[in-house]
C-alpha cells in the first residue's frame, strides 16, 4: 500500500482543485486500478489520463498501480511515444486481454503522436485498448486542443499533482520555477497562475521563492505587464540580496533595467544596468557583463546618443568574441547594425547585419536570423529600394512562421504593409497590417496593436475612407490611452484634426 | 459493441452499459425515441416521389445517436420495401484522415458493387463486360505509370477491394489512383449510374446509399468535399445520404443546400433563455435512456436529474456522466449513486474543458450564455464541435454553453 500522506505534501492547486475536495492519492491510485480491472472484466477500451507534475511521484503512483493490476493476472506494458509515434499500430500490434498499455514521454512524439492518436483513434476502440498516458498538464493541453477528437475519446482524467516532500521534490520545483519559455499566451498566463499558488504556499522565502518570483517578473515582462514585472523583480531582489546569492542579485537588477527600459524610463534602465554591470564584474560573471553592457548600449541607442551605445556594443562584442559566445556575438553584430542604421550610415549599417546574419545562420539561431534578415530589409527600404527590402521582410516572414515566431512575424507583417504603401498598393498594405493586428492582438503586445491601428487608419484614410479611418484612429486612441503612450495619442489628435478638415 | 442488452441490476454492469463508444445497432432495447422521431422526417423524405433521387446531408453534435439512427433507418421495414439499400461507414473503407470527393465517389461504386453482388445477386452481363473494359483501362495506367497494379488480378470484386485498400494505404498509392480516375471522373460516374440502373431494374426497388462516419473528416477536408465538389458527389442517380460534420452544416455556403439538409437535434431540457424551465419531455426521454441501462433504484432522484442536466441532451455526454459518476459510487462502496458522484463527473468533465478553452473562446461563450443566440457562425464551429457549444431546435435554432460551463462563464 502507499504509504499515508505524510509521504507527500499538497502543494500546486489546478483550476480545478480550486472548487474540489482533494481525494488522498491512494483513493485515486485504487480509481486508475479499478477502472481498468473492471474494464478488462467487461472487455471494454479505456483511455485514461494520469496527470502528473513531478516525476517522483509518477514513479511511486505507476509502481502502486502495477502491483494492483499484477495481483489480477494484468500486466502493464510501458511505450514510449517518442520511440513509437504511431500508437495506435503498436497497441494494435501488441494488444492481449491482459495488456495495459503505460504511455510515456508524449511530448517527445509530438506532433506526429497526436495526429495519430487523432486519426486513428477508432482503431483504439476497436482493439478494446486498455492505456494510461501519463502526461504532464501542459502535453495534455496540447492533446486536448491538437487531438480533439481522440480527447472526446477519454474515459477519465485522473490527477496526481502533488510535490514530493523535501530532497526528492527539488529538481522538479526548481526546473518549474525557472520555466519562462512557453508557446502562447494562454500558457504563459496559465504558469503565471501555477506559479503565484506555489508562491503563496511557499511559507518562507527562499531559494525556490526567489527563483519563482524572478520568473513570474518575466513572465508578466512577456506579457508587456513592466509594473507587474518590475513588482516582482524588486521581491526576488530582496530575497537574493537576504541570502547574499550576488548572481541573481544581478540577475534582478538587469531584468529591472529591461522592464524600466520597457516603460519608456530609460534613465532609471541606466541606473540599474550600471549596477548589474558593477556586480558582473565584481563576480567575473562575463555573461551577465556581456548582457548589461549590450543593454546599456540599447538604452543609449534609446536616448539618442548613439556614439555611447557603440562603445557599449563595442565592449559587449568584444566580451563575447573573447570568450567564444557565438550567439552573443551576433547580437552584439546586429545591435552595432542598427546603430550604425540609426546614425544614418545604411551601408556600414548593412555591413554588421550581414555579419550577424552570418553567425546566427552557422549556430542555428533562427530567432535572430528573422531578426537581421527584417532589418537588412529596413536598411533597403532606408535607401530606397522598397522592392528588395520586400524580398527580405518576406525572408523573415516565412522563418518566423516556420518557428512560430510571432513577434518577429507579426513585424515582418507590418513592415510589408508600409512597404507595399510606400509602393502605392494600398489595399495590399491593408491585408498585411491587418495580419500584423492579428499578431499583435493574440500575443497581448498593446504597443504594436495601437501602431497597426494607426497604420490601417493611415491607409484608409489614403484610400479616402475617411469614417473608417476614424474609427482605426479612434480604436488606435484607446489603447495609447491605456498604455499611456503619448507618440500614439499626439499622432492621434494631429490626424483627427487634419482629416477632419 | 455489448454482446447482451440486459438492465443492469447493480453498479458494476451500469458502469459497463453506459460505455459511450459504440452506437447501437438497430432494434436494440437500449434504445430511446425521441419526441417527434426526428428520424421520421428523413424517412417520409426518402419515400416521397422524386423527379430526381435526392442528396440528403445528415448532421448532429457528436455523441448525439447519428450512428444509431442511420442503423435504425438502414433496418426500417418501409425503407427496405422501396430500397436496396447499401449502408457503409467511410472510416472502414477510406482514410478519413485524408479522403477527397473521388475517394468518397470511387467507394460508392465499389460498395454498390460488392454488396450487391456478395447479396447473392448478379448485374447483366453486358454490364460487367463494361465494367471490365473500365478496369483494363485504368490498370493500364496504372501499369505504364506504377508498378503497383502488378497485385491487381482477378474479377472486379477484387478489383473494388485492392483498389479501395490502396486508397485507404499509404498517401502515394492513394494520390496515384486519384490521379488516374480523376480525369476520368465522368467514366467512373458514368460506371457507377449503370451500376446503379441495373440494379433498380433487376430488384425493382430503388437504390439508397447511407453512408456513416464523413462527419469525421478534418475540416478543411470536408469543405473540400462537400462545397468544391459539392456537383461531383450529387450525380450518382441513386438517392444517397451523407453525414456532414456538424461544423460545415451551419457555415454560410452549406446554407445553400438547405432543403436537403437534416439535422438530428439534441434533446433539448430546458426553453430557450431560461435554464431554470424544465423540459418534462426531455428529461423523461433521458431518464428512459438511462433506466433502459439500469435499474431505478441504482440512482437518487436528485442525482438523476443533475445527470441529465449536465448531459445537456446528448447521449453520449449523458452516458460519459453516468459512467464517471458509477465509477464514483463503486469507489465510495455505495450501491446507490448520489448527487455527489455525478457533481465529481461534473467537475471532471468542466476541467477537461478549462484545459481546451482559449481565452478568447470565453468571450464568446460568455454572448452565448447571455441571449442563447448564434453570434457569428465561423467564430463557433470550434466550440460546437468541442461541445462547449450545443445547438437546440424547436420552432427556432438556439444554442447555449454546455451545461458545466454555465457557472464558470457567468462567474468568470
Amino acid at each position: 500500500m502507499m504509504k499515508p500522506g505524510a509521504m507527500y505534501i499538497l502543494l500546486l492547486l489546478n483550476w480545478l482543485r480550486m472548487t474540489e475536495i482533494i481525494d488522498p492519492i491512494e483513493a485515486r491510485v485504487s480509481r486508475l486500478g479499478n477502472y481498468l480491472i473492471r474494464a478488462h472484466k467487461y472487455n471494454k477500451a479505456s483511455i485514461l489520463f494520469a496527470l502528473y507534475l513531478s516525476e517522483y511521484v509518477r514513479a511511486d503512483v505507476e509502481k502502486e498501480i502495477r502491483q494492483l493490476l499484477d495481483e489480477q493476472g494484468l500486466e502493464a506494458l510501458s511505450v514510449d511515444a517518442g520511440e513509437y509515434k504511431d500508437l495506435p499500430s503498436f497497441f494494435s500490434s501488441r494488444s492481449a486481454d491482459q495488456t495495459v498499455f503505460f504511455v510515456h514521454n508524449l511530448e517527445k512524439g509530438f506532433p506526429e503522436a497526436l495526429r495519430y492518436l487523432n486519426f486513428k483513434r477508432e482503431e483504439i476502440i476497436d482493439h478494446r485498448v486498455k492505456a494510461v498516458f501519463w502526461v504532464t498538464d501542459e502535453e495534455l493541453t496540447r492533446i486536448g486542443n491538437e487531438a480533439p477528437d481522440f480527447f472526446a475519446f477519454r474515459n477519465r482524467v485522473v490527477e496526481f499533482i502533488e510535490m514530493p516532500l523535501a530532497e526528492e521534490r527539488k529538481p522538479d520545483l526548481v526546473e518549474f520555477a525557472l520555466e519562462t519559455e512557453y508557446r502562447s499566451l494562454d500558457e504563459i498566463k496559465h504558469s503565471i497562475e501555477l506559479k503565484e499558488t506555489l508562491l503563496l504556499e511557499l511559507s518562507e522565502a527562499d531559494e525556490i521563492s526567489g527563483y519563482l518570483l524572478n520568473s513570474l517578473g518575466i513572465l508578466f515582462f512577456q506579457l508587456s505587464s513592466y509594473k507587474k514585472a518590475i513588482e516582482y523583480h524588486e521581491q526576488a531582489l530582496v530575497i537574493a540580496k537576504e541570502m547574499g546569492d550576488r548572481r541573481v542579485v544581478g540577475t534582478s537588477l538587469g531584468n529591472l533595467g529591461s522592464a524600466y527600459s520597457s516603460l519608456g524610463q530609460v534613465e532609471k534602465a541606466i541606473e540599474y544596468y550600471k549596477q548589474a554591470l558593477a556586480i558582473s564584474q565584481e563576480l567575473g560573471d562575463k555573461r551577465l557583463e556581456g548582457a548589461a553592457l549590450g543593454n546599456l548600449g540599447l538604452a543609449y541607442r534609446n536616448l539618442g546618443q548613439v556614439e555611447k551605445a557603440i562603445e557599449y556594443h563595442e565592449q559587449a562584442l568584444a566580451i563575447s568574441q573573447e570568450f567564444g559566445d557565438r550567439r552573443g556575438e551576433g547580437i552584439s553584430l546586429g545591435s552595432l547594425g542598427n546603430a550604425y542604421s540609426h546614425l544614418g550610415q545604411v551601408e556600414k549599417a548593412m555591413e554588421y547585419y550581414e555579419q550577424a546574419l552570418v553567425i546566427a545562420k552557422e549556430i542555428g539561431d533562427r530567432h535572430n536570423e528573422g531578426i537581421w534578415l527584417g532589418n537588412i530589409g529596413l536598411a533597403y527600404s532606408d535607401q530606397g529600394q522598397v522592392e528588395k527590402a520586400i524580398e527580405y521582410y518576406k525572408q523573415a516572414l516565412a522563418i518566423s512562421q516556420e518557428i512560430g515566431d510571432k513577434q518577429v512575424e507579426g513585424t515582418a507583417l507590418g513592415n510589408l504593409g508600409l512597404a507595399y504603401r510606400n509602393l502605392g498598393q494600398v489595399e495590399k498594405a491593408i491585408e498585411y497590417y491587418e495580419q500584423a493586428l492579428v499578431i499583435a492582438r493574440e500575443i497581448g503586445d498593446r504597443q504594436e496593436e495601437g501602431n497597426r491601428l494607426v497604420n490601417l487608419g493611415n491607409a484608409y484614410s489614403h484610400l479616402g475612407q475617411v469614417d473608417k479611418a476614424i474609427e482605426y484612429y479612434e480604436k488606435a486612441l484607446d489603447i495609447g490611452k491605456e498604455i499611456k503612450d503619448p507618440r500614439i495619442i499626439n499622432f492621434y489628435e494631429k490626424n483627427l484634426k487634419s482629416i477632419k478638415s | 459493441m455489448p454482446e447482451e442488452f440486459i438492465i443492469a441490476e447493480d453498479l458494476d454492469l451500469a458502469w459497463s452499459n453506459f460505455e459511450p463508444f459504440y452506437p447501437l445497432p438497430a432494434n436494440s432495447p437500449f434504445h430511446v425515441e425521441r419526441k417527434g422521431k426526428p428520424l421520421n422526417i428523413l424517412k417520409r423524405a426518402l419515400l416521397r416521389q422524386h423527379r430526381q433521387s435526392p442528396k440528403y446531408f445528415f448532421s448532429g453534435h457528436r455523441g448525439c445517436g447519428k450512428s444509431t439512427e442511420l442503423n435504425r433507418l438502414a433496418a426500417d421495414a418501409e425503407v427496405n420495401e422501396k430500397f436496396f439499400i447499401v449502408k457503409y461507414s467511410v472510416k472502414e473503407i477510406c482514410d478519413v484522415n485524408n479522403l477527397n470527393y473521388v475517394d468518397v465517389l470511387f467507394s460508392i461504386g465499389a460498395q454498390l458493387y460488392i454488396q450487391y453482388i456478395d447479396s447473392g445477386k448478379k448485374l447483366k452481363p453486358e454490364l460487367i463486360e463494361q465494367l471490365e473494359g473500365w478496369k483494363h483501362s485504368i490498370e493500364k495506367i496504372s501499369e505504364e505509370e506504377t508498378s503497383i497494379a502488378a497485385t491487381v488480378e482477378g474479377g472486379l470484386r477484387t478489383f473494388f477491394l485492392s483498389a479501395l485498400a490502396r486508397i485507404r494505404a499509404e498517401d502515394t498509392t492513394r494520390k496515384m489512383i486519384r490521379e488516374i480516375i480523376e480525369p476520368r471522373l465522368s467514366d467512373l460516374i458514368d460506371k457507377i449510374n449503370l451500376i446503379i440502373a441495373n440494379i433498380e431494374s433487376n430488384e425493382n426497388k430503388k437504390v439508397l446509399v447511407l453512408i456513416d462516419d464523413l462527419d469525421k473528416p478534418r475540416l478543411e477536408q470536408a469543405k473540400e468535399i462537400f462545397y468544391n465538389s459539392q456537383t461531383a458527389i450529387t450525380q450518382p442517380i441513386c438517392h444517397i445520404v451523407y453525414t456532414v460534420p456538424i461544423s460545415i452544416y451551419f457555415t454560410q455556403e452549406f446554407t445553400a443546400i438547405r432543403e436537403s439538409k437534416f439535422f438530428l437535434p439534441n434533446v433539448k431540457l430546458h426553453s430557450r433563455n431560461d435554464r431554470n424551465s424544465k423540459d418534462e419531455e426531455g428529461y423523461r426521454l433521458m431518464s428512459q435512456f438511462i433506466f433502459n441501462r439500469m435499474k431505478a433504484e441504482l440512482i437518487q432522484s436528485n442525482a438523476l436529474d443533475l445527470a441529465i442536466t449536465m448531459g445537456a441532451g446528448v447521449f453520449r455526454e449523458t452516458a460519459r456522466i453516468m459512467q464517471i459518476a458509477a465509477d464514483s459510487a463503486i469507489e465510495n462502496d455505495r450501491n446507490q449513486i448520489i448527487e455527489e458522484d455525478v457533481k465529481r463527473a461534473e467537475r471532471e468533465i468542466r476541467s477537461d474543458f478549462r484545459r481546451i478553452l482559449k481565452t478568447e473562446d470565453y468571450t464568446t461563450l460568455k454572448e452565448i450564455c447571455k441571449d442563447n443566440d448564434i453570434h457569428g457562425i465561423e467564430k463557433i464551429g470550434r466550440l460546437l464541435h468541442n461541445l462547449s457549444v450545443l445547438e437546440y431546435m424547436n420552432d427556432e435554432t438556439w444554442c447555449d454553453v454546455h451545461p458545466t460551463l454555465v457557472e464558470l462563464v457567468e462567474n468568470d
